[in-house]
């Protein structure tokens, strides 16, 4: 029981990403195992998926390894601020 | 004239590709291997003028480019780079291949080394490997801290952003190579005295970490692969056809126009200007080199 991994959740509501390990036993741990994203390939598919589809990436998402739900919540973050980069860079060469 | 322009294709920023090129005979495992080296021959002439209206334009519009070239060992990357700086003026194309950091560098900012090698206006450079180690080789060997690994995937994009905002184009490319063939070119420069230097104690532990390769290229395209500055894949499994498509490639996206230096026509010389005030010292006080061939 004890040798289980723990897992990783990321919470993604609006600019917030945030993370959170689950020890095996602990609350929350059988329902991140039940919809828990084992490969890398599989977390980024899903973000791509959500993008395309034009859905909101507001939920809780459950990853088996930390550099996974690193990758998923980066991917959000990093959207986020390339937005603002390309705003900033339109904002910065306006001349009138 | 007007036939050989009926018979080129243009592509999307003026290269010019032959009907020729389609089918590639390089694409056609039943062309013999004369049809497909003289195709190749016959090509890489063709995309070596092409550089050299690329190396005009950039000499002439003082434009900044650097071109990343990343991939597993013996992928291809160093045969397509010579290719290219092979009809090139070495003062606008060179290449930068920096080896291990010194002890120095490892405490300097981890952009620093490579930043001191960018292009100055009227420069092409040309990255053999480059601040991408970091989220390939160091990441899988273990050279860097996670921190570090997760610091540089944040700053990439950011770093690469600013370069590209200060004029310069950034291209990147990483070279795929199958497993097969990547044991096949092992086994060849283990055999070949001249390429038994490009194999080292590194290269061949690497070998052992295909997946855990695989998986930090993978992150690493999704991470970086940003609109200011793209990844693009080359097929490199048969190494003159990704050659071949990678130059051309590079060609499209490095926009670029005008022509290749016009012919000169090399003036007489003057006879009153050869050897009158000048005679020739005696060969004997100059140290030849032995005419052993």
């Amino acid at each position: 029981m004890n040798d289980r991994p723990a897992m990783f959740n990321v919470t993604i509501e609006g600019l917030q990403a945030t993370m959170r390990s689950i020890k095996p036993g602990k609350r929350g741990y059988d329902s991140a195992l039940k919809n828990v994203i084992l490969r890398e390939r599989d977390a980024i598919a899903l973000y791509n998926q959500l993008l395309t589809q034009g859905r909101t990436l507001d939920g809780v998402y459950s990853f088996e390894s930390l550099d996974i739900a690193k990758t998923f919540a980066f991917l959000h973050l990093k959207s986020i601020e390339r937005q603002i980069a390309t705003n900033l860079d339109r904002v910065q060469v306006f001349n009138g | 004239m007007g036939s050989k322009s009926a018979k080129n294709k243009k592509m999307g920023s003026g290269l010019e590709v032959s009907d020729s090129t389609i089918p590639s005979p390089l694409a056609d495992p039943k062309a013999s291997k004369k049809k497909r080296n003289s195709f190749y021959e016959k090509e890489l002439r063709r995309l070596h003028i092409e550089l050299i209206k690329l190396q005009e334009h950039i000499k002439r519009e003082g434009s900044k480019v650097v071109v990343i070239f990343e991939g597993r060992d013996a992928a291809g990357k160093g045969g397509v780079i010579k290719r290219i700086t092979e009809p090139l003026n070495p003062r606008v194309c060179r290449v930068v291949a920096l080896g291990t950091p010194t002890e120095r560098q490892k405490t300097q900012w981890y952009f620093q080394r490579y930043a001191a090698e960018l292009p100055a206006a009227g420069e092409m450079v040309l990255f053999d490997r480059s601040w991408y180690n970091r989220a390939g080789v160091e990441r899988v060997m273990g050279f860097c801290s996670d921190e570090d690994y997760w610091d540089f995937l944040r700053t990439a994009p950011e770093f690469e952003r600013m370069l590209v905002r200060s004029g310069i184009t950034l291209i990147k490319y990483w070279f795929s190579v199958s497993d097969e063939v990547q044991e096949e070119r092992f086994l060849g420069r283990v055999e070949d005295p001249t390429k038994r230097w490009k194999l080292s104690p590194m290269d061949l532990e690497s070998r052992n970490k295909w997946q855990q390769y695989s998986q930090a290229k993978d992150r690493m395209l999704v991470h970086t692969d940003i609109e200011q500055s793209r990844w693009y894949v080359v097929n490199s499994d048969v190494k003159k056809r990704a050659r071949l498509n990678c130059i051309a490639h590079l060609l499209t996206v490095v926009p670029h126009k005008g022509s290749a230096p016009t012919k000169i026509r090399l003036p007489k010389r003057s006879p009153e200007k050869r050897g009158e005030d000048y005679v020739r010292p005696p060969l004997s006080v100059q140290n030849f080199v032995p005419e052993i061939y």
